[in-house]
């Protein structure tokens, strides 16, 4: 929590909104005491700023700061009551529906989804003309016309707290619901409930400002609204005297402003992706052409990594996720790579389409593919290369394929995008290939949500052959799915390369899988290569120890299996060699 | 003899689908029954989509089946207790979930975690708490006991954050924990520790271990007996070493060839067939992906056969191959 | 069709809850609102036509539920009462012309203002840490901090008084003859830029900030990955991947801000004299109309409704999941 409040403070954001709405508090709260009397008639009416009157007069010959001032005690204490009324209706009624659940929970988001259609103002018109007029009357009007967002929200939120497993472990740890409610979840919502009382007072001032206005609040009171209701009344605008209504609107503003501040402030604490991404590292020295990495290059590779290094931008600073990586793969050829998460088999896999987020950087090495180093392509060049040489094939096709778009229409936008084919023909191809993944072409026709996701992962594999790459990589394409299908995938997949002549690059965790899969194998672990055979000799004799830890940590189905290393001291060497990577943001747990 | 530790008898559970108004449900469970021994490790196994999650709710007493009968050494409790379970169930049922970056409170300390366990099922209070907390850290191996508790979740491993929820199950001193796939979400290198830290708590405490898995090597390694489920029915049950090395249901030896393990497991085509209908409704589920299935398969639910000693199938094949019809078991 | 005909029930459910919420607030109301509200037809209308509008209103002595009964058949009879500041017109003669005025002003500022700030939202986010994002979010940001009708008087004080640019007051001039004539309809567009530019400025901010940060979320997502590594065309990644699936939330939530604009639009059509239901309102409130007042109330929620079920329909059209539900 304190931790949460400096990193707040060290924001730029949260820093200047926090000194405004702070000096905005300290005027309401002293500054009544140090002007002239708001409401007395102190000079000629429309007098334009002068030093007796610093903000003028207005149309009646009020001084216009001392009623800015004294304007801003009552308009920020009813924009604070509101806005913590409606936080705490709207959190009640969200966070009782979200927990409980079925009839309750139908029941009380009908009633919120019906008040968040009807209009707010005049809803609190009617409202206020009925109830006897004063402070209390608006208070009352606007959270009667606000709760239902928040609410809204805060059922959102409950919902998706609820169905997280803490909750049902404090359930099955026998936990009370009032315990689980006030313990469990709330905590969880500290971050909401404070920019939902931010957002919420934002509302409160504005609709009060504008109920004012309309004449529906006080008029006998100093408010901010009410300056502008008599600013409005005494011709204002007809007498040209600007200074009447121009400094009561830049407060508002800079309240608001500061509001608006605060709650980005605290949206980007919680959600960093909103955040300007960090600026990749720079390259470190980028080599000649000519390097004796590229001669050390196989002769007849298809690919050749050379030293390849890649750096994440952290707010510890750089931080090296592929260190000093060097790979061959040749023609047809299924080579897979194995690590664990953090290992930086996935940075390593998107490099070599230069995927990189754009936080990371490829600092060191050279990505030398069929004659083409890729690190030097322009754009232009890039956008070519890319799916034509080598496609890809993602872990989640479910969250991969774009759900708006009939597979046909992505077919047909890849194809398009190499070379300008029809639609027809396109979708011609499309049907093909789905009928080479064991898929009914007539599917060319259906929207990704339609499929199961051992079919979606088909038609990821299907588009990353339409365009006959001569090297798919393949990152975790069946961590997501059942063994079984697993299995009808695989085989599907070694028999189109037998067909077509592709080389893979097969990234996953499933050492066993890969072992049975490849021809060779290398052994990724923090960043480093740390052994690369033919997956025969892999098998039986593993010579660097991560290796073998991890041959060992897959129980077999046969009888072979015996107890060999103690499992507990291989893990505690693991996590020896491991250097701390969880802080990464590439690195997926 | 007395009666098993716990047992679950004819357990079914339907979902509503559809939306508001509609009756329309979707069946996950059908008549599951089996009996769990005390310091017996019973895996679970099946797909996803099989029920198996669904079950491991049900015993933990966090959804309640539509009909069916959950025993406590012998004590019916879902008669006695409704819907909700009384702290004696929970002090004597535990759970550890799937996925413990999920199953932690980020805003809560280890300690906090397992001393509310603690304090309220009144196993420890005052100073002794925190050395309870110690032992019960120190007891799944993760030392130092006094800084690890002061942690949060956030700033463990993921085979740490597994412990800590496994010292939570322990801290109320159960007789029974269910673990829904508790390695599925850890790294490779920490799981095998995490599943040999589960084996000795039957060996050291006769704790009995509901181990639900998809994952058939780990059930091998693991398991004393297994228990498959297929669209919510078992279809095979039996001693580990029987269901695994001699399987019977054409659906058990499916999974079993898909398991990745040998050189060869892609060469070996896969005992199945592309469904292309439906699962019958009175028939066996898996009779349209079965390349033996007939027209009784359609037709008929199988009933249980005994191939061997407590080794159960219910299959239509096994009846044709002389196990007499009395043999069969009702459970 | 099934999702069409619960989206269409639940708005029917909303309208029917908020005409009960007409025929409550007075009744619970403290006081006795109901004799203030037809003491001030005293002395102006006989006391026969005084009870028929109380009868007509539901005010009388019978049980709750017949004056609720009364209440709705006079409702879904299209009589809303009489106003007491247009006496003796019909309340529903009084909206009906205001009410086209409304729709029009707000409808064209709230497309308008929709469309370019969801497009600058779209930019903002694919070129993250730009001008746009950096200078042009924040300011827009601090407009939106402004109440909509200040930013009119603002707006009016500036290029109508002081630099004569465009007309002060109303919807068109008097002295040009209504009808479907060129005149007309460039005099009324000429009425019509200040108090919609003022709207289209305040809720500019906020239609690109919230469109920005789905876009942001969406551009983290595989989907975009694979449409980079596909090897598309920027344009075609940004517009058909990107902006098109960020799309969809932002237009759900446009359907839920629509009743808060054009509450805020009301408040600028009132700076302008502009003659919509805003102005109408106000007249409504000085002069402690009630019959007017709950009209308004009830056909400005009518036409959010409407609205609404339009927005609906629209995410049908963009989303093929809602489609394979409905």
């Amino acid at each position: 929590m304190r931790e949460t409040l400096r990193r707040l403070l060290r924001q730029r954001k949260a820093a200047v909104g926090g000194t405004l709405l702070l000096g905005f508090l300290l005027v309401a709260l002293v500054g009544p005491w140090f002007v002239m009397d708001p409401t007395e008639l102190m000079g000629q009416p429309h007098q334009p700023p002068s030093s007796a009157h610093w903000f003028g007069t207005t149309g009646q010959g009020q001084d216009v700061l001392a009623q800015t001032v004294v304007g801003a005690r009552e308009t920020l204490a009813i924009g604070f009551a509101v806005g913590a009324l409606v936080t705490l209706v709207g959190a009640l009624v969200g966070i009782t529906a979200g927990y409980l659940g079925r009839r309750v929970d139908d029941a009380l988001t009908l009633t919120t989804n019906i008040f968040l259609v009807i209009p707010g103002l005049p809803l609190a018109i009617v409202l206020g003309a009925y109830l006897p007029s004063g402070p209390f009357r608006m208070v009352v009007v606007l959270t009667f016309a606000g709760w239902a967002w928040n609410a809204r929200v805060f059922r959102a939120e409950a919902l998706a707290l609820r169905g997280r497993d803490f909750v049902a472990a404090a359930v099955v740890a026998g936990e009370s619901h009032a315990r689980i409610i006030t313990r469990e979840l709330l905590p969880n919502m500290a971050s909401l409930v404070a920019s939902s009382f931010i957002g919420n007072t934002l509302y409160a001032v504005g609709a009060q400002v504008g109920l004012e206005f309309l004449g529906l609040g006080d008029v006998g009171a100093v408010t901010w609204g009410t300056n502008l209701y008599w600013a409005g009344n005494d011709a204002a605008l007809l007498t040209r005297s600007w200074w009447i209504f121009v400094p009561t609107g830049i407060c508002i503003a800079l309240v608001g402003f500061s509001l608006t501040l605060l709650s980005s402030a605290i949206d980007e604490l919680t959600n960093p992706s909103l955040r300007a991404p960090p600026k990749a590292p720079k390259a470190a020295v980028m080599r000649a052409v000519a390097t004796p990495a590229q001669e050390a290059a196989a002769p007849g590779a298809l690919l050749s990594v050379r030293d390849l290094c890649i750096e994440y931008m952290t707010q510890a600073g750089p931080s090296r996720v592929v260190d000093q990586v060097s790979l061959d793969i040749a023609p047809g050829e299924v080579f897979g790579l194995a690590g664990e998460s953090g290992s930086g088999k996935s940075t390593l896999g998107y490099a070599l389409l230069r995927l990189l987020p754009s936080s990371a950087a490829i600092t060191q090495g050279s990505i030398v593919f069929d004659g083409t180093d890729v690190t030097a392509l322009s754009p232009e060049a890039l956008r070519a290369f890319r799916w034509s040489r080598v496609s890809m094939v993602f872990q989640s096709a479910m969250s991969a394929l774009n759900p708006v778009l009939t597979l046909g229409e992505q077919f047909h936008d890849t194809l398009a995008a190499h070379g300008g084919a029809s639609r027809a023909s396109s979708y011609a191809r499309g049907r093909e290939l789905l009928a080479m993944v064991g898929l009914k072409p007539e599917l060319v026709n259906a929207w990704p949500h339609q499929l199961s996701g051992g079919m979606r992962q088909r038609v990821g594999i299907a588009l990353a052959l339409a365009l006959e790459p001569r090297l798919v990589v393949m990152d975790e394409p069946t961590t997501a799915l059942d063994v079984v299908v697993q299995k009808e995938l695989l085989q599907r997949v070694l028999e189109l390369k037998e067909r077509l002549g592709f080389a893979v690059l097969f990234i996953t965790h499933d050492l066993p899988l890969l072992l049975a899969l490849s021809d060779r194998v290398g052994i990724l672990q923090a960043g480093k290569l740390v052994e690369v055979d033919t997956a025969q000799r892999l098998r039986t004799d593993a010579r660097h120890p991560y290796t073998r830890l991890l041959l060992s940590s897959f129980p077999h189905l046969g009888a072979t299996d015996t107890q060999a290393p103690t499992p507990d001291v291989l893990e505690q060497a693991a996590s020896a060699l491991k250097p701390p990577l969880a802080a990464l943001p590439g690195g997926r747990r | 003899m007395s009666p098993p530790l716990l047992e679950a008898s004819r357990l079914n559970r339907s979902f509503p689908v559809g939306g508001f108004l509609s009756h329309a449900r979707r069946k996950v469970l059908t008549d599951v029954s089996f009996s769990l021994e005390r310091g017996e490790i019973l895996a679970l196994v099946g797909e996803s989509g099989s029920g198996k999650s669904t079950l491991a709710r049900l015993l933990a007493r966090l959804d309640t089946p539509d009909s069916g009968d959950i025993l406590l050494s012998g004590e019916n409790v879902l008669a006695r207790e409704g819907r909700s379970a009384s702290l004696a169930y929970r002090g004597r049922v535990q759970m550890v979930f799937q996925d413990p970056f999920a199953s932690l409170n980020p805003v809560h300390t280890v300690a906090y975690h397992l001393e509310r366990s603690l304090v309220r099922h009144g196993r420890a209070r005052g100073v002794e708490l925190t050395r309870k907390v110690h032992a019960l850290l120190e007891s799944v191996g993760l030392t130092p006991a006094e800084q690890l508790a002061k942690r949060y979740p956030h700033e463990l491993s993921g085979g740490q954050r597994q412990r800590v929820a496994v010292a939570r199950a322990l801290a109320v001193e159960p007789d029974v924990i269910i673990a829904d796939e508790p390695t599925s979400m850890l790294d490779v290198s920490t799981r095998r520790g995490v599943l040999q830290l589960l084996k000795g708590l039957t060996r050291e405490r006769g704790i009995g271990i509901l181990f639900i898995t998809h994952d058939l090597a780990s059930a091998r390694h693991l398991a004393d007996r297994v228990l498959v489920l297929y669209a919510g029915s078992v279809v095979e049950t039996g001693r580990t070493s029987d269901v695994l090395q001699a399987p019977r249901h054409p659906y058990t030896r499916l999974l079993l060839s898909a398991v990745p393990d040998g050189a060869d497991f892609l060469r070996t085509p896969l005992p199945a067939r592309v469904a292309t209908a439906p699962p019958p409704p009175l028939g066996c589920a898996f009779a349209p992906r079965c390349p033996h299935a007939d027209v009784r398969c359609h037709e008929a639910l199988p009933p249980f056969h005994l191939p061997a000693a407590e080794h159960h199938v219910r299959c239509h094949l096994e009846s044709s191959k002389g196990v007499p019809d009395d043999a069969a078991v009702s459970s | 069709m099934r999702y069409v005909l619960r989206r269409l029930g639940f708005y029917l459910l909303a309208a029917w809850a908020s005409l009960t919420m007409n025929f409550v607030i007075p009744r619970l109301a403290p006081g006795d609102p109901a004799t203030a509200m037809f003491a001030r037809f005293e002395g102006r209308i006989s006391p026969e036509a005084l009870v028929a509008l109380k009868t007509a209103f539901g005010f009388t002595d019978a049980p709750w539920h017949v004056q609720y009964f009364t209440y709705l058949k006079h409702l879904l009879t299209g009589d809303f009462g009489l106003s007491y500041a247009y006496y003796p017109s019909p309340v529903t003669e009084v909206i009906g012309t205001g009410l086209l005025w409304t729709l029009g002003l707000a409808g064209c500022a709230v497309i308008i203002s929709f469309a370019v700030g969801t497009m600058l939202g779209v930019l903002a986010a694919w070129n993250r840490g730009g001008w746009l994002d950096s200078a042009l979010a924040p300011a827009l940001a601090f407009l939106g901090a402004f109440p909509y009708f200040w930013l009119a008087m603002l707006a009016l004080y500036l290029f109508g008084f002081g630099l004569g640019w465009f007309p002060l007051r109303h919807a068109y001039s008097h002295d040009v003859e209504p009808g479907a004539t060129l005149t007309f309809i460039a005099d009324v567009g000429r009425h019509a830029v200040l108090p919609a530019a003022s709207i289209v400025v305040a809720t500019l901010g906020g239609w690109m900030l919230s469109m920005r940060n789905t876009m942001v979320a969406v551009l983290g997502t595989d989907t975009l990955r694979l449409a980079h590594a596909k090897g598309l065309p920027p344009r075609q990644v940004m517009l058909r991947y990107a902006a098109r699936n960020a799309l969809l939330p932002n237009v759900t939530g446009f359907g839920m801000a629509l009743g808060f604009v054009l509450s805020g639009s009301l408040l600028t059509e009132i700076v302008f004299s502009y003659p919509g239901t805003g102005y109408l309102l106000i007249l409504a409130v000085r002069n402690q109309d009630y019959p007017l007042m709950q009209g308004l109330f009830l056909v400005i929620t009518l036409a959010v409704l409407a609205a609404n079920f339009a927005v609906d329909l629209l995410c049908l059209w963009l989303d093929p999941r809602t489609r394979a539900h409905a």
